[in-house]
């Protein structure tokens, strides 16, 4: 009867896995929501440290000088934290994956990149929140040195 | 606030390796149950093709058999083995279609499509819980015995 007791045992197994897989989803849901709350009074306390940022009513969002720039959690798949940096009366953007662009008003696309002396900060994956610091850092300078990219760049 | 940043880390950390460990584990369960499951019915379609091996049988295909004008067969399901007769009637005939199943013998109204429960003289085998696989062959035997008794049925209208 190995063939019975096999499947069966296979079944019950498949049954104990997705109960526990089910609460372990639970509990990463929880944990990943207070992590998302803390690391953002985190960012928002960094961000108190300079002058050059104007916090925004919309929480994550400052503005320095021109440039808008919008710190957010995306929390489908691997949930990380991305950022962005636009200044729309010169047309440039500056996001974690394309660096720095001008962008099209018409069509709002990316056209040109423009090269910048640090590399533009990748996003922060929830999992790497124990080097938030470093990353505010890394992002807080870069978003510092956007200051002097020139109109006519 | 430095302890709770870190602690709340950790725990997402510990959490997010748990899920994947769980999924991974998930999978190969998965990949064993279909294993399992080639095997079962593999196992399963000898002792029934031994078991059905009678002259009222006509095997059509894999768990499938025909019975004069009834069709029946075997199915794995979840955790168990179920099985079905049906009797179907031509359009122009008017004999009735009659389903057996482990819930009983039911009886198809051409005009509303409805199931109408019909009596019959013995009780229906239930479906056989992969817990009591070991009586497979007596469970196979009294389906047979079912299915015998349903050659009465109809042909009256």
């Amino acid at each position: 009867m190995q063939a019975f007791t096999s499947y069966k045992d296979a079944l019950d197994k498949i049954r104990d896995l997705e109960s526990a897989l089910s609460c372990a989803k639970a509990d990463l849901f929880h944990a990943e929501f207070q992590l998302d709350e803390t690391l953002a009074d985190r960012i928002v306390e960094r961000f108190k440290e300079h002058a050059e940022f104007l916090p925004s009513c919309l929480h994550g969002h400052y503005r320095m000088g021109s440039w808008f720039i919008s710190i957010y959690a995306i929390r489908r798949s691997a949930p990380r934290f991305v950022w962005e940096a636009v200044c729309e009366e010169h047309l440039f953007r500056a996001s974690p994956s394309r660096g720095l662009r001008k962008y099209d008003a018409r069509t709002h696309s990316d056209t040109r990149a423009i090269p910048t002396a640090r590399a533009a900060p990748k996003v922060l994956l929830f999992r790497n929140a124990d080097s938030i610091d470093a990353w505010l850092d890394e992002l807080i300078q870069y978003l510092l040195d956007l200051q002097n990219v020139k109109p006519e760049d | 606030m430095e302890k709770d940043f870190n602690m709340i880390a950790l725990r997402y950390c510990d959490w997010c390796v748990s899920v994947e460990k769980q999924e991974t584990e998930l999978k190969k369960a998965k990949a064993e149950k279909q294993r399992a499951g080639r095997e079962l019915k593999a196992e399963l379609e000898k002792r029934t093709d031994a078991k059905f091996s009678r002259p009222e049988f006509t095997r059509i295909e894999s768990l499938r058999y025909q019975m004069g004008d009834w069709v029946v067969g075997l199915f794995i399901r979840h955790a168990s083995i179920g099985w079905y007769a049906q009797r179907d009637a031509d359009a122009d005939s008017d004999a009735y279609v009659y389903v057996s199943t482990p819930d009983g013998l039911f009886r198809l109204s051409p005009e509303t499509f409805s199931l109408k429960q019909s009596k019959t003289s013995g009780v229906a085998p239930a479906a056989l819980s992969l817990s009591d696989a070991a009586d497979v062959d007596a469970w196979l035997d009294a389906l047979i015995s079912h299915f015998l008794s349903l050659k009465t049925y109809g042909t009256e209208s």
